[in-house]
């Protein structure tokens, strides 16, 4: 079975809203601006995927394994 | 200002003479008719600004955001306002004006100090200065020019976290509005060119006496911040930290205040909102962001074009322009069901007043808190208000702003407390 890591990294989140927006119930800002990974991110890939391509900074890593 | 939506005569205005550079546009009005017929028929529209510069506008909200979002093909680096189509000198030098790399090294730093988190802390802070501003005026009642008084409310947002001392406060608003829209008569000292280059010189004036304050006392605020900053590999040059300081400044003053002013002005001409308000003051919240659609005080945001793109369809080449106009993206009716009414129980909002994307507004959440408490102050100390006069609105084809709004305002007779957060 293929399993998929989303990860964002905080140090680099610029706070864009590009992949709350991108990938709508994937991702969410904290109380500092900083977006993370929310439980459903694994159930729309293409979204995270376009997140991953779209985010400035590249703070959104997606491995498959498996 | 006035939110005219399309009447009988929506499509009256032939596209041939739609002209979204004009600022007389603005100052009338008539920006909602071209908007809507442009969203209709019209997606990718192309014109020149009066120097010649061709841009191209895109006014649907997927084609807004999709511009705002992609800035590896849309730069911010030539510069992000019509009124300098041709380029900006600060291009690549200041926080609003920079493509990554760079851009991230000033953006990481700074946002910290004005994150969700950090606001709030500071909210009771917050709370006293817009007291100060605000209180007696609204407990004395009478004929209150609204606009002129929100002028002050940036400051109370944001002025220590930029590190500015409040008896700069009073001048400094002013400055910063004549910089962003000198042809304005309300603002203007002398020509366009001479109030710009005089509100330019009294605004750096202030920036080189705090900077220099600031390299031999360091605190934590915008100002000690970017001094201290790692700038690819170098610390900023002094034009640098005074440009990033005239981008904060500029970024809060011009933008707060006129949704102050547009969100007061829509609650006195819709007395069933301001009753709605007042019956349920847990609506604070959904009513800020409701002004913040319906203000959206920046009309335009500018990008230029770095790599073949296709936008709503069109191909668009490396050099040309693109205005992202985020007034007409928060009236879209596909995206905002009835978006020329004032809502304040509005739900679902994912207006882009704040932008979306790299430069998405770092001010936001000082700017949100300010506004909830303004609110709160004016649902607490006044029964009713109403407009009591001409209200003039900014020549600008960047900046939605309001120049005069006379309101005539009754204070409660007992005072009720209205504390949401
Ligand atoms: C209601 C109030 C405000 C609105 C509607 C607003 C709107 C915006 C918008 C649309 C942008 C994006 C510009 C672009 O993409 O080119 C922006 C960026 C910015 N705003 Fe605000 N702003 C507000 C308040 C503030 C405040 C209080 C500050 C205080 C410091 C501020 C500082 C900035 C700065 C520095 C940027 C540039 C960010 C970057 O390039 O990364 N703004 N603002
Ligand atoms: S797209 Fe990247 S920078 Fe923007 S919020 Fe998401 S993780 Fe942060």
């Amino acid at each position: 079975m293929t399993t998929v890591d989303i990860t964002v990294d905080k140090d680099r989140c610029v706070g864009s809203a590009t992949c709350v927006v991108v990938a709508a119930g994937s991702f969410v800002l904290d109380e500092h601006d900083r977006s993370e990974p929310t439980s459903q991110a694994g159930s729309d890939l293409d979204g995270v995927e376009q997140a991953e391509q779209l985010c400035p900074t590249a703070a959104i890593r997606v491995v498959r394994s498996g | 200002m006035r939110m005219d939506g399309p009447t009988s005569d929506e499509f009256a205005e032939p596209l041939e003479t739609i002209d979204l550079y004009d600022p007389t546009r603005y100052e009338t009005g008539a920006q909602h008719r071209a908007w809507h017929r442009l969203r209709r028929d019209a997606p990718v529209w192309p014109q020149e600004t009066p120097d010649g510069h061709r841009f191209w506008s895109v006014t649907r909200y997927r084609d807004v955001a999709a511009v705002l979002m992609d800035d590896k093909s849309f730069s911010s680096a030539h510069g992000t306002i019509l009124a300098v189509a041709a380029g900006d000198s600060a291009g690549g030098r200041t926080i609003n004006l920079m493509d990554q790399p760079r851009h991230a090294d000033v953006r990481l730093p700074t946002m910290r100090l004005m994150s969700t988190h950090a606001a709030r802390q500071r909210a009771p802070q917050v709370r006293e200065h817009v007291r100060r501003l605000v209180g007696e005026r609204f407990d004395a009642g009478g004929v209150i020019d609204i606009a002129e008084l929100m002028l002050h409310l940036p400051m109370a947002a944001v002025g220590e976290t930029i590190g500015l001392p409040p008896d700069v406060w009073t001048a400094l608003p002013r400055w910063a509005m004549a910089g962003v829209a000198p042809e304005d008569p309300h603002f203007a000292e002398g020509s366009a060119a001479d109030t710009l280059k005089k509100a330019h010189h009294r605004l750096i004036a202030v920036f080189s006496e705090l900077i220099k304050e600031r390299r031999a006392r360091p605190t934590d605020d915008v100002i000690s911040v970017l001094l201290g900053l790692d700038f690819g590999g170098r610390p900023m040059d002094q034009r640098e930290i005074l440009l990033n300081c005239y981008s904060f400044v500029m970024g809060s003053v011009t933008t707060t205040a006129q949704v102050a002013s547009h969100l007061v002005q829509a609650l006195a001409e819709r007395p069933a909102a301001w009753a709605a308000l007042r019956e349920s003051p847990d609506l604070v919240p959904t009513a800020v962001e409701e002004s913040l659609r319906w203000a959206s005080p920046t009309n335009h945001l500018l990008r230029r074009v770095l790599r073949p793109v296709e936008v709503a369809g069109t191909r668009i080449e490396p050099g040309e322009l693109v205005a992202a106009w985020v007034g007409s993206a928060n009236r879209d009716e596909t995206v905002f069901p009835r978006p020329y009414e004032f809502d304040p129980a509005r739900s679902a909002n994912p207006h882009l007043a704040f932008g979306v994307g790299a430069h998405r507004c770092i001010g936001g959440p000082p700017a949100q808190v300010v506004l909830g408490l303004l609110l709160e102050e004016l649902l607490a100390r006044v029964e009713s208000l109403e407009v009591a006069g001409p209200v003039t609105h900014l020549r600008s084809n960047f900046i939605n702003g309001i120049t005069a709004l006379p309101v005539a305002v009754a204070p409660v007779r007992t005072r009720r407390p209205v504390v949401i957060s």
